[in-house]
């Protein structure tokens, strides 16, 4: 491979700004600083080459050479790294990202997976934990019965379990749809309601601080990798690992800075927090073990060992959480 | 070698097939394709066949089906049969028997009715395709009965449809909003005032048009009395209550748009089964003509889509920027570079492609010469809009041409839109010089 | 009715395509009024929409290729007439077919994919992949046949339908 520049093709179904997108760039940055410039990365960003639907196929086509997965979008094809997405006590965003990272590069069958679907497994993002923004104060999950909530995922289905009248929406319809009052509530993350303006038509959030969607992450061509040398794959491993450290830290400040910057008062908009009861954060988890129950029973029917996958996870998280509560965040290390 | 030249080399190679009668959409899909495959061939230094083909074909399965395979993309066909529907069941016909009794003393009447159609319509749809179409469906075939030059009928439509993105609710402004971190509300308040000023512009086109050129728009003898005139009146109830229930629902909280599509094609068939102007035979054929126009306005809209990407890939849009900024100097230059991008890519690309083409490149210049963005975001929307009665790629040319009987050609359509753009240019320095226009209303709130 | 017209296959596609437009009003129309109600009458609406609107838009490309309703641009050979006009004609035929046989070859390759895996969409119904692409493939391999016969015997239907401009 020459030493001279190379450049990197990048696809991304977002928009080129928020957090993700910054961290994108410092991603592209280490790469260039570490390489010496020998390794370049450009960005296609906003499904301009590829769509979230698309991503899977277009980056094991070499139609960009990376590219930002939603496995949800490939249930069956991504089943283990599918776990990712499930209601699972992982609402720490450094814990989660870490986890799910061992996770997909040291279990065999996740790791066949991606190599399965003709791409090498980079490393992940998070959404981060998920509340809820709403027209009027809701003081619990007592309070959703009859509301008008958009949600995605398990978490959508264990809220319409709770009693709430769940539509499905993208996130750039519910501006209006809350403003109209087509809507009461939406499923979001802090900083989600900032870039998407939430605030100025809701007024109230109900501080969840549940799950967040983990089966998220950069996947590389497998053509691509294998041109690179052994010392640009060692160092591409190096940077995808830190990254998930500066992407943690980056989306704990985002998110801490969105809710008080929307607390505060932006314009004339201003919200007001409530925080769910711990006892009802237990019922949400309880409530969330059936959609766990699920993913096993279709992951061994598909000839995975998902017990086997599940049980690694949980060790993760475990070890993760002690390695934070003992020494902190690497950050503040 | 320079990506610039596989966009170029395609541009031309599809100029070139158009001029030679090739289907637009077979044109477009095929210089895309050439293109990507080049691009992907060479990407590695030398020519790789194998290396081209694979991308290419990939991009080819992908880019087409997700296009297509899109819950909002539903109103297109939804609202197109509304207009066919509404047509056999004798709303639309109804509707302009009124209008053309209580205008038959108005020079022009129909055109300037059908403009107003135009900006009643826009307040329930967020697509300008939609709103041509199912205008152009409604209000085309009646004026060219009543004997209305074809440039004109055509013309006042294509250009009227253009109302659908700047008066709320408008999809662009959304996606604009969410790009540049903008205020949703205060973007569709923006457009307002502008989309008024259009439509007003459009009804002096017509007056100015009529004026020149009285055979255009031949003038009714009739002389209707009162009592006809409010008997007319009485006929136009269904198409006020589709009318009622589309806006009442959005803006009611009942409905999204798209939701609203389905619910009025609905209520129109169940309004021309219960008056039994509808039946079963011309139903399905109202749905077989929306399933044809559909499919006609998709396949040209994949070949556009297949062009973006290939723009996107060779970076054109950021490294004519890069050049103009290199050289630029003003802020009056700037903006005019950036005027002068829009509306050569609304030459030949689809609106929500430019939008995300460009936004990343035009929105950190605008703000470097500390611009207001709500402001920028009218400017941007207005070019799109122009975009789409512009040659030779004119999304709202081709839906109207689509809706129009065969005896009208797209050159005659394009001519009559012409006269449309002039006022469209005059509108767009107004929008330019006065900011007030479209930061009055926000401001207000 | 059309100088130019299709055949029975395409106009069945094509009757497929305008039912499907209805059964998708039907299941948005459903779903608000089901709202209101406070029932989930359909599992996955956007879902089926989304699928339903491959078959609206693919479905009747035959019939639109048959009927020549493809949009061209006719200002520079509006007085061409003849012999010449029906190369033209050739020509157009002959690049659509290049552009829908690589739409095909890429459908069919998706297609492949999606058996190969037993893909589904995420949702209550779990609608396997191939479905929509099977649709898919269907709507361009008909537009295919369709521009073949233009191609191979152009005296079949008439060149050029209606008074030009
Ligand atoms: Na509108
Ligand atoms: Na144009």
């Amino acid at each position: 491979p020459p030493a001279e520049g190379r450049t990197l093709l990048f696809a991304d179904f977002g928009a080129n700004r928020g957090p993700r997108a910054a961290a994108l760039q410092w991603f592209a940055d280490e790469l260039r600083r570490r390489s010496n410039g020998s390794l370049e990365l450009r960005f296609h960003w906003g499904g301009t080459l590829l769509g979230a639907n698309a991503m899977l196929q277009g980056v094991a086509d070499g139609v960009a050479d990376l590219g930002s997965i939603t496995a949800f979008s490939w249930p069956r094809t991504l089943r283990g790294y599918n776990i990712g997405d499930l209601p699972i006590d992982d609402a720490d965003i450094w814990v989660g990202m870490r986890a799910m990272y061992e996770l997909a590069t040291t279990h065999p069958e996740l790791v066949a997976e991606f190599e399965r679907a003709g791409v090498a497994y980079v490393t992940n993002y998070s959404t981060g934990p998920i509340q809820l923004i709403c027209t009027r104060g809701l003081g619990g999950l007592a309070d959703l019965q009859g509301t008008r909530l958009r949600g995605s995922g398990p978490y959508a289905q264990i809220l319409a379990g709770l009693g709430a009248r769940v539509q499905r929406m993208s996130q750039p319809d519910v501006y209006q749809a809350l403003a109209s009052g087509l809507l009461d509530c939406n499923q979001n993350y802090y900083y989600g309601m900032l870039a998407y303006r939430q605030y100025e038509v809701a007024a109230h959030v109900l501080e969840l601080d549940w799950g967040q969607n983990l089966a998220f992450g950069i996947v590389m061509s497998r053509r691509t990798r294998a041109s690179l040398s052994a010392e640009e794959q060692r160092m591409l491993a190096g940077v995808g690992s830190d990254f998930i450290d500066h992407f943690a830290q980056q989306m704990l400040a985002a998110d801490a800075e969105a809710r008080s910057a929307m607390s505060a008062g932006i314009g004339r908009a201003r919200i007001t927090v409530a925080k769910l009861p711990a006892a009802e954060q237990v019922q949400l988890q309880v409530a969330g073990d059936r959609y766990v129950g699920r993913w096993l029973a279709e992951a061994t029917a598909d000839g995975r060992d998902g017990a086997g996958i599940l049980a690694a996870y949980r060790q993760h998280l475990a070890g993760y959480t002690r390695e934070r509560d003992a020494e902190g965040y690497p950050w503040t290390r | 070698m320079n990506p610039l030249l596989f966009t170029g080399g395609a541009m031309g190679a599809v100029l070139l097939l158009l001029a030679l009668r090739v289907p637009i959409a077979f044109a477009l899909g095929l210089g895309a394709s050439g293109g990507l495959f080049l691009y992907y061939a060479a990407a590695g230094g030398g020519f790789d066949r194998l290396a081209g083909l694979t991308p290419t074909l990939s991009l080819l399965g992908s880019v087409p089906f997700e296009f297509i395979h899109d819950y909002p993309m539903s109103m297109i066909p939804l609202f197109i049969g509304l207009g066919h529907v509404a047509h056999h069941a004798g709303i639309t016909p109804e509707l302009f028997h009124a209008l053309r009794i209580w205008f038959a003393r108005v020079p022009g009447g129909l055109a300037m009715a059908s403009i107003v159609g135009c900006g009643g319509f826009s307040a329930v749809s967020g697509s300008s395709v939609a709103c041509a179409s199912a205008m152009g469906r409604i209000t085309v075939p009646e004026m060219l009965r009543y004997r209305y030059d074809p440039g004109l009928a055509t013309g006042a439509v294509a250009a009227g449809g253009t109302l659908g993105s700047l008066i709320p609710p408008s999809l662009l402004f959304v996606i604009y909003a969410i790009f540049t971190e903008q205020s949703v509300r205060a973007l569709f308040l923006a457009g307002i005032l502008p989309g008024l000023l259009s439509l007003a512009g459009y009804l002096l086109t017509t007056l100015i048009w009529v004026k020149r050129r009285p055979q255009a728009a031949p003038r009714s003898d009739e002389r209707p009395t009162r009592r006809e005139k409010w008997r007319a009146l009485s006929g136009i109830w269904p198409a006020t209550l589709l009318f009622g229930v589309i806006i009442g629902g959005i803006y009611g909280g009942w409905f999204t748009p798209t939701e609203a599509a389905a619910v009025s094609l609905a209520l129109a068939i169940l309004i021309g089964l219960a008056r039994r102007r509808l039946d079963w035979h011309s139903l399905l054929e109202s749905l077989r003509e929306t399933a044809l126009q559909t499919t006609t306005i998709f396949v040209i809209a994949i070949g556009a889509k297949l062009f973006v990407v290939l723009v996107s890939l060779t970076q054109v849009a950021p490294l004519l920027l890069d050049a103009l900024q290199s050289a630029g100097v003003s802020m009056v230059t700037v903006l005019v570079a950036v005027v002068l991008l829009y509306l050569l890519l609304g030459m030949f690309l689809d609106s929500i492609g430019i939008l995300v083409l460009t936004l990343p490149f035009t929105v950190p210049l605008v703000q470097g010469y500390g611009l207001d963005l709500v402001w920028f975001g009218v400017v941007v929307i207005k070019l799109l809009e122009i975009g789409l009665i512009t040659p030779p790629v004119g999304l709202n040319v081709f839906v109207v041409k689509s809706v129009a009987p065969a005896s009208v050609s797209l050159e005659t359509v394009f001519r009559g839109v012409g006269w449309f753009l002039i006022l469209d240019f005059v509108v767009l320095a107004l929008i330019l010089l006065f900011p007030q226009l479209s930061l009055l209303l926000p401001r207000l709130e | 009715m059309d100088p130019v017209s299709h055949s029975r296959a395409e106009g069945l596609l094509l009757l497929l395509a305008a039912l499907a437009i209805a059964v998708l009003c039907a299941i948005v129309t459903l779903t608000v009024v089901s709202r209101w109600f406070d029932w989930l009458l359909i599992p996955d609406e956007v879902l089926l929409v989304r699928e339903l609107m491959v078959a609206v838009i693919l479905l009747p490309l035959a019939a639109v290729t048959a009927r020549r309703l493809h949009i061209a641009v006719t200002l520079f050979t509006g007085r061409i007439a003849g012999r010449c006009r029906r190369q033209l004609a050739r020509l157009g035929g002959a690049v659509g077919l290049l552009f829908v046989g690589l739409l095909l070859w890429a459908g069919i390759r998706n297609l492949a994919g999606a058996v190969a895996t037993g893909e589904y969409h995420d949702g209550e119904m779990q609608l396997p992949v191939f479905v929509a692409q099977a649709v898919y493939v269907l709507g361009l391999g008909a537009c295919c046949l369709r521009l073949v016969v233009q191609l191979v015997r152009p005296e079949a239907d008439r060149d050029d339908p209606g008074p030009g401009p």
